[in-house]
């Protein structure tokens, strides 16, 4: 047992030398021409047209129509699978761009302007928040597809705002206010 | 000391000399100057140990220990320095390098070096243990860094990798090697461990000496064509903000 220790140790020491040493040679290898000349295989300028296109892709009237008013269940399967792909490359494409943006180096020039820009802290938990929201949903796509609700609670909180709103006019009215 | 470890131990010192002298003609210590402090830090203080263990050798254990702790936490200084330089051209993810090093620095301490069995006398034991997984420790901030780097496809330049590839051989080593000296106990590796742990710096100078000879050219930044600097759409914070509203209205569809 006590051996077994001391190969994962070993293991674990050769791996990390190991992955040091390929990373090291991918780093150095590509230059910043080399990467700038990569398909950027982002999303590119972040517009309306994107916003609309991911809107699309994670709408399910389309599936819907084809089930309930054509009756086409194996068409809706079908196009819900295509879907699926879709919405995972629309999303990877998303990270991409903002992998594309987030390696654009400050201009000196900026840095000097930018006087009440925000701090480099700041950035960073922006940088975080989007990873976090991006790998979260690939992951919920990728298991449930790109119709499933992405947080499971939302339901639960709608309801209760719905009811708020619900119990805040019964009160207006019983208490002779105008809604 | 046996022959072979005072040979590795005068070849590391003149590789540090060289490191320095060579350094201070490229004028690349700007670039890295926590790198340059620690190695000067460690050529003071190998002459330092030289002296009190022919000199003053009822004080060399003590001596040992202070320099041994300091150079500890030198090289998480290390890592902090060359982070920096990697990733500070680019200002959204400037502090990702720190951010790297100050969590694995803070596992370590709460999974590693608390739990070790700190008594008023701690046995060498714990010594060899904190030892391996402080290496342990810096091997994961290195991935990190080298991971990190390569996941934004950002170059990593040949002097900064070159300085995070010698660590890594560095802390491997060093973690396999106080790893087998706590489990084979003194009087088996001893000897071995008097010559592969100056080994193990030397290697990682050699590695350093090959990839900090030469200075990386200073690559001036990509001019975006998107307006005058300093106006509001153009700045990072509205633009990773618009990132991150482009997910958040598909989560909350």
């Amino acid at each position: 047992v006590e051996i077994d220790g001391l190969l994962i140790y070993a293991l674990v020491a050769i791996l990390l030398l190991v992955v040091s040493v390929v990373l090291f040679r991918k780093g150095t290898s590509s230059s910043p021409e080399v990467v700038a000349e990569e398909p950027p295989g982002g999303i590119g300028q972040l517009d309306v047209t994107s916003l609309r296109l991911a809107e699309r892709i994670f709408d399910s009237s389309d599936r819907d129509w084809l089930r309930k008013e054509l009756c086409f269940p194996e068409a809706a399967v079908v196009l819900e699978r295509h879907r699926k792909a879709l919405a995972i490359q629309w999303l990877k494409n998303l990270r991409n761009s903002f992998k594309e943006f987030v390696r654009t180096p400050e201009h000196p020039a900026e840095a000097f302007v930018a006087q009440n820009a925000p701090s480099s802290l700041e950035l960073l938990a922006l940088t975080l928040r989007f990873h976090l929201l991006i790998n979260y949903a690939l992951l919920i796509v990728s298991l449930f597809g790109p119709y499933h609700r992405m947080i499971p609670i939302l339901g639960t909180v709608r309801s209760v705002q719905r009811l708020g709103a619900w119990k805040a006019g019964f009160d207006q009215v019983s208490t002779g206010q105008t809604p | 000391m046996s022959p072979v470890s005072l040979a590795i131990l005068v070849l590391g010192v003149g590789l540090e000399a060289a490191l320095i002298a060579r350094a201070l003609v490229t004028g690349i210590t700007q670039k890295f100057p926590i790198l340059y402090s620690y190695i000067a830090f460690v050529l003071c203080c190998e002459g330092i140990g030289a002296l009190t263990f022919f000199f003053f050798r009822v004080h060399y254990a003590n001596v040992m220990w202070f320099y041994w702790v300091a150079r500890t936490l030198a090289e998480f200084g290390v890592l902090v320095g060359v982070s920096d330089s990697i990733f500070k051209p680019y200002p959204t993810i400037r502090f990702i390098g720190r951010l790297i090093v100050g969590a694995t620095c803070v596992a370590f301490v709460l999974l590693f070096a608390i739990p070790l069995d700190w008594n008023p006398q701690p046995s060498p034991v714990v010594f060899l243990n904190l030892e391996k997984f402080s290496a342990l420790t810096k091997g994961v901030a290195i991935f990190g860094l080298l991971a990190s780097a390569r996941s934004y496809r950002i170059p990593l330049g040949r002097n900064a990798g070159g300085i995070l590839l010698g660590l890594a051989a560095y802390q491997t080593v060093s973690m396999a090697n106080f790893a087998a000296a706590g489990q084979f106990g003194r009087t088996i590796y001893a000897d071995i461990l008097s010559w592969l742990a100056p080994l193990s710096f030397g290697i990682c100078l050699i590695i350093w000496t090959f990839t900090l000879w030469n200075p990386d050219p200073v690559l001036q930044p990509r001019v975006e064509a998107t307006g005058a600097p300093g106006l509001a759409p153009d700045r990072p914070e509205f633009q990773l903000r618009r990132f991150s509203t482009f997910v958040t209205r598909l989560l909350w569809k």
